[in-house]
């Protein structure tokens, strides 16, 4: 194996966090993250094997994190290392005055085995409180989290409470627990196929905090092992089972119980099918792969490995790096490092350019989308539903007032659009600007095609002229009153940032 | 902007890449508009797809109820919409002169004269 893939760290890292979540983990690799900060020598967080079914994992680091100081993770196996993730750790947020109030997620079930928060402050410590006595402390990523937890009883009342260093929050409000309402619980689903090797099953059609138990073998007085649902879907963590033994589980509350799910039999690993590419960026590959198998993707162009994690199941992304050039094609393998071959290789996916359609049908729906997008927005090809002003993304704000090109252009140019004379380069599109002087501007696209459409206002995109005629020129075509030409951009859809101050149009 | 309930809101619709003029008027002052498109003959829908002038909107954020959802006014025909559903008339009450009167009455007659101009 060649690359790691790069982790990713959970943003945003705060001052005093006690914790930090990465994702892109290769599970059995060992995870380094370390602090830096000018003036003071460098600082080791956490240093150790990090083992993970879905390839993300809570890290507790040796001590809390310091203001601007810079994080860095990466994870190693056999030898190879991923490249480096850094993040800048940020000052306490809301004014460091109090922290916001963390919510208990209602309902909470009697013997149910977690308690679900939301508003967590990411790293922030959590004292957990049981009828007003203080059972846990401990960092937790936010802002939704589950926590797992002993079975809850009847009549207990939990609520929360969080801190960063010296800023606290409120205690949030009590959550009553209740018995389960139904008589009944639904039936789970065990997601097949399972493999000899897999560490992990994923389950479905689960109440959230249920107890869910595996069996394998038709053995039921002794379970195979239990985890809590972490939602109606959730992944349950499993030792290796053998090929050919049949695994079910069921979920209770107490002393109700589900029917078991349908038997699914485990297969041999060496028959895993090869994965499937679903999307391909510069920097990433969405894979749809097996739950806790490993997946590893190889640019076929440059015959070398460039990234490298433990799969989450359908819709992984795994980061890779070098980042591909256009053309440039990936594959994919799945397998379980300790116990398989590789599956057979995906299908060999190039990096290609995302077409820019005219599609009226996406702009033109007569209500918001239609309201609140103007030439600006459909030329850049990127919807956000606030009428988006050249230079309102940039930080600070590049006003483009009085509408003259020379105030338009660097407004434009501010958020990201680029000048430019002959062909875009890479996946970015041209567009053209006009200004009628004193007034307005106005923005035509040029569509893959070749041909130019445009969006005034409010109203719907077209690909004619104020003529009615096709626009092949936006030099030459009939633009109404916006007489002056000021020029052509590239737009690079991920590399521009455009913004607007409100809608009225709609 | 806030708008209260009472308040209706008009917009010249007229820019393509700037925001549009608009204004809240309470509801007394279009309160002879609101007379005038009871009683309109029919009319066919005209496009308002273009660059420039594309007539005025009266929009009912306050969803008051005896007032339509929108109510559009270009090229001598008026567009109601009510429970989502649109009807056109002709204007023959001049509504959109009014209107237009209005938009000068708010300081926006350059704009109107600007792009209501012949272009050549």
């Amino acid at each position: 194996m060649g690359v790691l893939s790069k982790l990713d760290i959970l943003k945003p890292l705060y001052k005093c966090g006690g914790g930090i979540y990465v994702s892109q983990v290769f599970s059995g690799a060992n995870v380094r993250i370390t602090a830096d900060k000018a003036g003071s020598p460098q600082v080791k967080l956490f240093d150790d094997i990090v083992t993970t079914d879905h390839g993300g994992a809570w890290l507790y680091i040796s001590q809390p994190l310091v203001e601007s100081s810079l994080v860095t993770a990466v994870q190693e196996f056999n030898g190879d290392v991923s490249p480096p993730e850094t993040v800048t750790v940020s000052p306490i947020p809301y004014n460091q005055e109090y922290l916001e109030t963390p919510v208990v997620i209602p309902p909470l079930y009697a013997c149910g085995t977690i308690i679900p928060f939301d508003r967590i402050v990411n790293g922030a410590t959590t004292d957990v409180f049981v009828t007003g006595v203080k059972k846990a402390t401990l960092p937790l990523p936010g802002p939704r989290v589950n926590l797992w937890w002993s079975p809850l009883v009847k009549g207990d009342e939990i609520s929360a409470r969080q801190r960063l260093c010296k800023t606290q929050s409120s205690l949030s409000t009590k959550v009553p627990v209740q018995s389960y309402p139904k008589k009944s619980l639904p039936k789970p689903v065990i997601t097949p196929p399972v493999y000899n090797c897999s560490t992990a099953i994923q389950v479905t059609s689960l109440v959230t905090g249920a107890l869910v138990t595996v069996y394998v073998d038709g053995d039921y007085t002794h379970p195979y092992t239990t985890a809590p649902a972490t939602g109606e879907s959730a992944i349950i963590p499993i030792k290796p089972v053998n090929p050919g033994a049949v695994i079910t589980v069921d979920q209770r509350f107490c002393k109700l119980v589900s029917p078991k799910a349908k038997n699914v039999t485990v297969l041999k690993a060496a028959k895993l099918p090869a994965p499937v590419i679903t999307a391909v960026a510069p920097d990433y590959v969405t894979v749809d792969g097996i739950l806790s198998a490993e997946l590893r993707v190889v640019n076929v162009t440059t015959g070398k490995d460039i990234g490298a994690r433990t799969c989450s199941g359908a819709g992984t992304v795994v980061n890779i790096s070098p980042s591909l050039k256009l053309g440039e094609k990936v594959v994919a393998y799945q397998f379980f490092s300790e116990c398989s071959k590789e599956s057979p290789p995906s299908t060999e996916v190039p990096y290609e350019c995302p077409p820019i359609l005219f599609d009226p049908k996406k702009w033109n729906d007569g209500g918001m989308i239609q309201g609140c997008n103007n030439c600006y927005n459909y030329a850049c090809d990127i919807r956000t539903d606030n009428f988006a002003q050249p230079g309102k993304g940039a930080s600070p704000p590049v006003y483009p007032w009085p509408c003259q090109c020379s105030k338009v252009k660097p407004a434009a140019e501010a958020d990201g659009l680029v000048p430019c004379k002959e062909k875009c380069p890479g996946c970015s599109h041209k567009v053209a600007l006009v200004m009628d002087p004193g007034f307005d501007f106005h923005w035509y696209r040029q569509d893959s095609d070749g041909t130019w459409s445009h969006k005034p206002g409010c109203s719907a995109a077209r690909n004619t002229d104020e003529s009615d005629h096709p626009i092949s020129n936006p030099e030459t075509c009939d633009r109404g009153a916006y007489t002056d030409f000021c020029g052509y951009f590239c737009v690079d859809k991920t590399k521009v940032n455009i913004k607007g101050g409100g809608c009225k149009c709609w | 902007m806030l708008v209260k309930p009472e308040h209706v809101e008009i917009m010249l619709d007229v820019f393509s890449g700037m925001p549009n003029p608009s204004w809240a008027v309470p509801v007394k002052r279009i309160a002879g508009i609101l007379e005038k498109i009871q009683n309109l003959p029919a009319a066919e829908r005209i496009s308002r797809d273009k660059l420039g002038y594309r007539g005025f909107v009266i929009s009912n954020p306050g969803q008051i109820e005896e007032v339509p959802e929108k109510v559009v006014a270009f090229r001598g025909v008026i567009g109601i919409t009510r429970s989502g559903k649109t009807t056109y008339s002709k204007d023959t009450a001049g509504i959109e002169e009014d209107l237009q009167k209005m938009a000068r009455e708010m300081g926006y007659g350059d704009v109107l004269a600007h792009y209501l101009r012949p272009v050549k």
